[in-house]
């Protein structure tokens, strides 16, 4: 499989605080690609570093196994992007911006925009300043798909969506990834990633924390351990995330499974429960160190 | 092609307003000249003793006697200012106002590169200035058949050209301008024309001042001498071509270059 996107040595650095170093990743052609990190991590500057809106301090990226920035107009062509903010001309009709996107991308559109809006239940008539941003948000989902891309970048594309629409959006996205479209999707809500993203990038203040399949990513060899019939923390290496009550503990383990049960044989204990930790907390582990 | 249109549509409204509203000026203005004949005499022969103030509005050129005296002086001031303004402030938001808006993240991820989009806007420009000027010069044309006096052509045409070529040129100098700025430049560009438009007065009143005429194209656009002389200074346009072109290049490699505010 080709790489679709590869992001070599990438830096872009703005005054002090914001920006990201060294970024190294790539994305398989075919893939739903999931780019987590918190608020202010560096996930829209990365992305809007491969749509040409910015420059890079320094390093490379190249999309469709093109350079970037020599090769922009052709890499846009077969590029949908979906911004995380959502937005278009106030006074522009619904249909006049869908019209205005699909003429600059030089394509007759409207069989897929009509679907589109259909399915998301869009009311074409209304101009842009009277929708909500949940409404302008699906404006930008039909203005990053009717063209039929390869590859579709998506900044956060479910906030403000109801859960009707966000399922609707990515049963649409899983339908073009089938068709073999790649998917680049950067979110801060991981449940929708673990669901729906094969790969994954784990990014904090700028720098790349982790790339892994999504499966490997939610193992991260920590477990949740709940005991019950004690209260008091085992003496171990690893234990994170302490929640005591009266009667049981819980923690996050990060270790050996022989040593904690070579631990808890000594203890008086009634049951216990050792399950894969969810997405968020492996993600607050990231997060933490 | 689709800017273009998309610009010109955006545009339109804005542009009949202040188009229409000038122009109703200058009606109602040229029709009262019927009427203020009489007063004009006295008021000729008092304007003829404030040297600084007719010299200001081309009275010392042209007399108030005549409805084209009366026109270059009376109505002059409310089109090439009254333009400026309108078009100095379209200049400065047809670019910057993507940022503003946040609509730059949408508009620049089509294929389409940031010196078509530059392009593209100039040209919608252009052809906002020019319906407006249209629509100026109509209505001017206008009030003289309505009030029955003849327009002295070509010198009128010339005028109307020389206010065209003015609007357009402040119109690029405050697009250039705004290619490197990230919000709405109004204040900016009532500040560029204000400052333009005194630099003329300042010319016209204040000896020794002669050498500023090559900073402000409100000079060559003068109602005075053209309509005294039937001729434009024509180096001062040339530098005008200049300018402009200075400012076009400077819009397209800034914007071709700049990082696109979020």
């Amino acid at each position: 499989m080709n790489n679709i996107i590869e992001i070599n040595n990438l830096t872009k650095k703005y005054g002090k605080a914001r920006g990201i170093s060294d970024l190294n990743f790539s994305v398989k052609e075919g893939d739903m690609f999931g780019f987590i990190g918190p608020n202010g991590a560096g996930k829209s500057t990365t992305i809007r570093l491969m749509l040409g809106l910015i420059s890079p301090s320094s390093g490379s990226i190249s999309i469709f196994e093109k350079d970037s920035k020599e090769n922009k107009i052709e890499i846009l062509q077969r590029v949908g992007y979906m911004p995380s903010e959502a937005m278009f001309y106030p006074k522009m009709r619904v249909d006049e911006i869908i019209d205005f996107s699909a003429k600059l991308h030089n394509k007759n559109c409207k069989n897929q925009s009509s679907e589109l809006c259909e399915r998301l239940k869009v009311n074409t008539k209304k101009k842009i300043e009277e929708l909500s941003l949940g409404n302008r948000k699906k404006i930008s989902i039909i203005c990053a798909m009717q063209h039929e891309p390869d590859l579709y970048i998506m900044d956060e594309p479910t906030s403000g969506l109801d859960p009707l629409m966000q399922k609707e959006f990515f049963d649409l996205l899983l339908e073009r990834n089938k068709r073999g479209a790649t998917v680049f999707l950067s979110s801060h809500i991981l449940s929708e990633i673990q669901r729906y993203c094969k790969n994954a990038a784990v990014v904090r203040e700028g720098k790349l924390i982790t790339v892994d399949s999504v499966e490997q990513l939610a193992k991260a060899n920590a477990k949740r351990v709940k005991i019950y019939g004690i209260c008091e923390v085992p003496k171990l290496d690893g234990i994170k995330d302490i929640f005591q009550k009266e009667n049981n503990v819980e923690f996050l383990y990060h270790g050996k499974i022989a040593a904690l049960i070579n631990e808890l044989q000594h203890l008086s204990i009634d049951d216990m429960v050792i399950e894969e930790p969810s997405m968020e907390e492996i993600f607050m582990h990231f997060y933490e160190n | 092609m689709t800017i273009i249109k998309h610009e010109l549509k955006a545009n339109l409204k804005t542009m009949l307003i202040w188009a229409f509203s000038i122009g109703a000026i200058i009606l109602a203005v040229m029709l009262m000249f019927p009427m203020m004949e009489e007063q004009l005499i006295e008021m000729g022969d008092l304007f003829s003793n404030m040297e600084g103030l007719s010299a200001a509005l081309g009275l010392d050129q042209l007399s108030i006697y005549s409805a084209i005296g009366y026109y270059g002086s009376q109505v002059g001031v409310v089109l090439s200012l009254g333009g400026a303004l309108f078009t100095a402030m379209l200049g400065a938001d047809i670019l910057s106002k993507e940022e503003a808006g946040h609509t730059a993240e949408f508009l620049l991820a089509f294929p389409i590169s940031r010196a078509n989009v530059v392009f593209q806007k100039l040209i919608a420009m252009i052809v906002v200035v020019f319906t407006f000027e249209l629509i100026c010069f109509s209505m001017a044309t206008l009030s003289f058949v309505l009030i029955g006096e003849s327009i002295p052509m070509p010198e009128f045409l010339l005028y109307h050209l020389a206010q065209f070529y003015l609007h357009i040129q402040i119109a690029f100098i405050c697009f250039g301008i705004s290619s490197f700025s990230k919000k709405a430049n109004t204040g900016l560009a009532l500040g560029i024309v204000t400052i333009l438009y005194f630099t003329d007065i300042m010319i016209k009143t204040v000896e020794n001042l002669e050498f500023l005429k090559y900073v402000t194209p409100f000079y060559y656009a003068g109602a005075g001498d053209i309509f005294s002389s039937g001729k434009i200074d024509s180096f001062l346009v040339f530098i005008g071509l200049i300018v402009s072109i200075f400012f076009v290049i400077v819009s397209c490699v800034k914007y071709s270059k700049k990082d696109i505010a979020a």
